[in-house]
């Protein structure tokens, strides 16, 4: 799409997202989730491919029951693959929360009230390398590197559902 | 002005639908007179429910809170009706910047639910000038394939009817919200349920009218009449907004038109909701939780979920 004046880059696209809550109007937590998956896809998509142009990327949530930041990444994800839009590295997102030594990997809303530490992960696909990694409590380094470890695990099976999904409808 | 909102259709295209319309069909082999397809899906959280016209969807949310009314009417609540045209819809809508046509729309919408007094707002007082509710019903417009105004207006009516707000207890002065794990959320009292029927015209040298017009047809369309109308024959709104003269007798025909289609879509609607009530009862049975606190409040604090017996929220009369 046309950029606007102000946004314009003449040498990249502009990627802009926009997350919109279910009821009200959008509220600093949703903007923050749009800054995060703003940086991480900016990252991703082929921006030189498309100078001085508009790559507009909405999400409405429709019913929020925990992993919300991954749940957005993914279809964010999904649905760029799904316009067409040329990017170096496939997504996968997972969110793992940790109550004492109990980790619960895609947890609900009210396991992530219950956890001490909820971490948000994005990895690239390939080669499991970290794209984005944002927690939200304490937990020691041991501990991050076992998240790291089953996230990881869990992304690949994101990514499975994704190639999947993509080879059955091109069908 | 209406070209900057949709894409162009080509000459060819809009002979080939009128020519198709002078014959009594149309382009995907409805009748001139024939909706599209109407599907309405229930969330599972009260109040949220997914509708769609053929391919034109919206999503409907409602949340309640309680807070002061007007000084001037003191035992009215509110309802506030938000329709919001997502980017996500067409790359012709801007976010957080309505355009012309996308005011429009909204405010039938509003207008048509708010002043036929479809939602009974003094049923909505707690306690009179100093708490009532404020009910919020947000539309979302998702897909836009023509008559958005019918289908965001029957998103907003079903999320109405699909809502529950927390049961409250009035003692005196002081007011005690009831959880929804405590007590059975109640649902708002609505008088009718107001449905607004869209027409296409393409007023050439004879009127062609279609019922519920697609993106292109309303494209194609020079005029474009619209009804808010309900099952009790009752004329809510008619909003013809400029576009080509239509001759008054015409468009009491299509009013009548326009009831019949409302009477069909509210039975629909009607049986839905039963059938959902229903399986939210099965649901409940199994032991899940079938409403969720529309009210933050009530969730946030951990201390007042372990509490056993009585769940209360208490709100005390302010000192002047």
């Amino acid at each position: 799409m046309r950029v606007s004046r102000k946004d314009e880059n003449i040498h990249n696209a502009t990627v802009q997202v926009f997350v919109k809550p279910i009821t009200g109007n959008e509220d600093i937590e949703h903007m923050l989730m749009s800054t995060m998956v703003e940086d991480c896809l900016s990252s991703v998509i082929l921006v030189k491919m498309h100078p001085l142009t508009r790559i507009q990327i909405v999400i409405q949530l429709l019913d929020v029951d925990g992993s919300i930041l991954s749940c957005a990444i993914n279809g964010a994800m999904m649905g760029l693959i799904d316009a067409g839009i040329q990017c170096n590295k496939l997504l996968a997102a997972v969110t793992v929360t940790q109550l004492d030594s109990e980790m619960i990997v895609d947890p609900s809303k009210d396991d992530e009230k219950r956890a001490s530490v909820v971490v948000n992960l994005a990895f690239n696909a390939n080669d499991q390398q970290i794209i984005l990694s944002n927690t939200n409590g304490l937990l020691s380094k041991s501990d991050y590197h076992n998240i790291i470890n089953t996230a990881q695990k869990a992304a690949l099976k994101v990514e499975k559902f994704m190639r999947k999904f993509f080879e059955s409808t091109m069908r | 002005k209406k070209m900057a909102e949709a894409p162009p259709v080509s000459v060819n295209e809009k002979k080939f639908i009128e020519n198709a319309l002078r014959k009594g069909i149309r382009v995907d082999g409805r009748k001139a007179l024939t909706m599209r397809k109407l599907q309405i899906q229930f969330g599972r959280k009260a109040g949220t429910v997914e509708v769609s016209l053929g391919k034109t969807r919206v999503f409907s949310a409602c949340s309640a809170d309680v807070v002061k009314p007007y000084p001037d009417r003191p035992s009215e609540g509110f309802l506030r009706l938000f329709v919001d045209f997502s980017p996500m819809a067409s790359p012709y809508f801007e976010h957080n910047r309505p355009s012309g046509r996308s005011v429009q729309l909204s405010r039938m919408v509003q207008r048509g639910i708010r002043e036929s007094n479809a939602v009974d707002t003094e049923s909505l007082c707690i306690l009179s000038g100093s708490r009532v509710w404020e009910i919020r019903c947000d539309v979302r417009v998702l897909d836009d394939d023509g008559n958005l105004g019918d289908c965001a207006n029957i998103a907003a009516v079903c999320s109405l009817l699909h809502f529950r707000r927390p049961d409250v207890t009035v003692v005196g002065d002081r007011v005690t919200l009831h959880s929804v794990d405590q007590r059975q959320p109640v649902q708002l009292a609505m008088h009718h349920i107001p449905i607004i029927i869209s027409f296409g015209i393409i007023a050439e040298d004879e009127s062609l009218v279609m019922i519920d017009p697609n993106r292109k047809e309303t494209t194609v369309s020079t005029a474009e009449l619209s009804f808010t109308v309900n099952k009790h024959k009752e004329i809510c709104g008619i909003h013809k907004i400029g576009g080509t003269p239509l001759n008054p007798n015409k468009i009491l025909k299509y009013a009548n038109v326009a009831i019949e289609n409302a009477t069909a879509i509210t039975e629909k609607i009607e049986k839905l909701l039963a059938e959902e009530e229903k399986s939210q009862q099965k649901r409940s049975r199994r032991g899940e939780s079938v409403y969720t606190n529309p009210i933050e409040a009530f969730i946030d604090n951990p201390e007042m979920e372990e509490e056993k017996g009585e769940t209360k929220k208490k709100m005390e009369e302010e000192e002047d």
